[in-house]
């Protein structure tokens, strides 16, 4: 297999999204795209990435403040993973909460809760979303916010870093 | 009745059988009341099994898998059975769809 890396970056303000939400979708096929080089299961693998990404816009557009500002979505792909870095501004609580979020979806036995997995009031119709990712997609989720020393601040700019196991993701289409 | 939009159709023209195809993905869980109106009435109307054919559904958000989610709760409390037809080869229906098998015993998930 030859070793290749697709790297690259979208910038967008989340206020474009809103006012045309079809950008979100469009945005996201456009990465799986980009993302996919796989020949044998492109279709699949491109509407694991395609899902994944939309979620991951979605999150920010929903739950991220200053929407004004310029958000990023990084995508790294190379033979082992895919790597998507949404860069948002989040509120130091609702980084707790996220945080939070993630320990309490990893201690939950396979859909025991779903119910409540489904219906959480800390990130809406997107806690499923976070808990299919980690749950379904087996993605990795890692978040890192930058504090700066200088200008302490109740809003954060934060790394959210979800990996995807690419070789998992290949072995679900050979099952 | 078919509510037909350029990103995706829902057909409820035949008794006890829904069929969505295309690509879902609304803003919230509240803009998916107005299409999936077609699935509750179909439910209240069903005499029998309710069929959710899905096979040609490409994307369906979280959004609209909350409301689905919803859908099927109703139909336990009204004890109603479904039936959700699911393509396989769509990874977001056989890894997510499978799971909503636990919102209620008399869901019932057929891969095509």
């Amino acid at each position: 297999m030859k070793n290749e890396t697709i790297n690259f970056d979208i910038m967008f303000l989340p206020i474009d999204i809103i006012s045309s939400w079809k950008r979100a979708s469009i945005s996201s096929s456009f990465c799986s795209h980009l993302l996919n080089t796989s020949h044998a299961n492109k279709k699949y693998i491109e509407n694991i990435i395609s899902t994944v990404v939309n979620e991951c816009l979605e999150f920010s557009i929903k739950h991220g403040v200053k929407k004004t500002e310029n958000y990023t979505l990084s995508c790294k792909q190379t033979n082992e993973k895919t790597s998507i870095t949404l860069s948002l501004y989040l509120q130091s609580q609702q980084i707790t909460l996220l945080k939070n979020y993630i320990k309490k979806i990893q201690v939950i036995k396979e859909n025991n809760e779903l119910e409540t997995i489904l219906f959480t009031k800390e990130f809406s119709e997107l806690g499923y979303a976070i808990y299919s990712l980690i749950k379904d997609y087996k993605g990795k989720i890692k978040i890192e916010p930058i504090k700066k020393k200088e200008k302490p601040s109740s809003i954060i700019k934060t790394n959210i870093i979800l990996n995807l196991n690419i070789k998992d993701i290949k072995n679900d289409y050979q099952n | 009745m078919i509510i037909k939009t350029e990103d995706y159709i829902i057909d409820s023209s035949i008794l006890n059988k829904i069929t969505i195809s295309g690509s879902m993905r609304l803003p919230s869980p509240l803009s998916y009341d107005q299409p999936f109106s077609l699935i509750k009435k179909a439910l209240e109307e069903s005499t029998t099994i309710l069929d959710i054919d899905l096979t040609d559904l490409e994307y369906l958000n979280s959004s609209g898998i909350t409301s689905l989610a919803r859908i099927i709760i109703q139909a336990r409390k009204d004890d109603k059975e479904m039936k959700l037809i699911i393509n396989k080869t769509i990874p977001w229906q056989d890894k997510t769809l499978s799971s909503l098998k636990n919102l209620w015993e008399k869901l019932h998930i057929e891969t095509n």
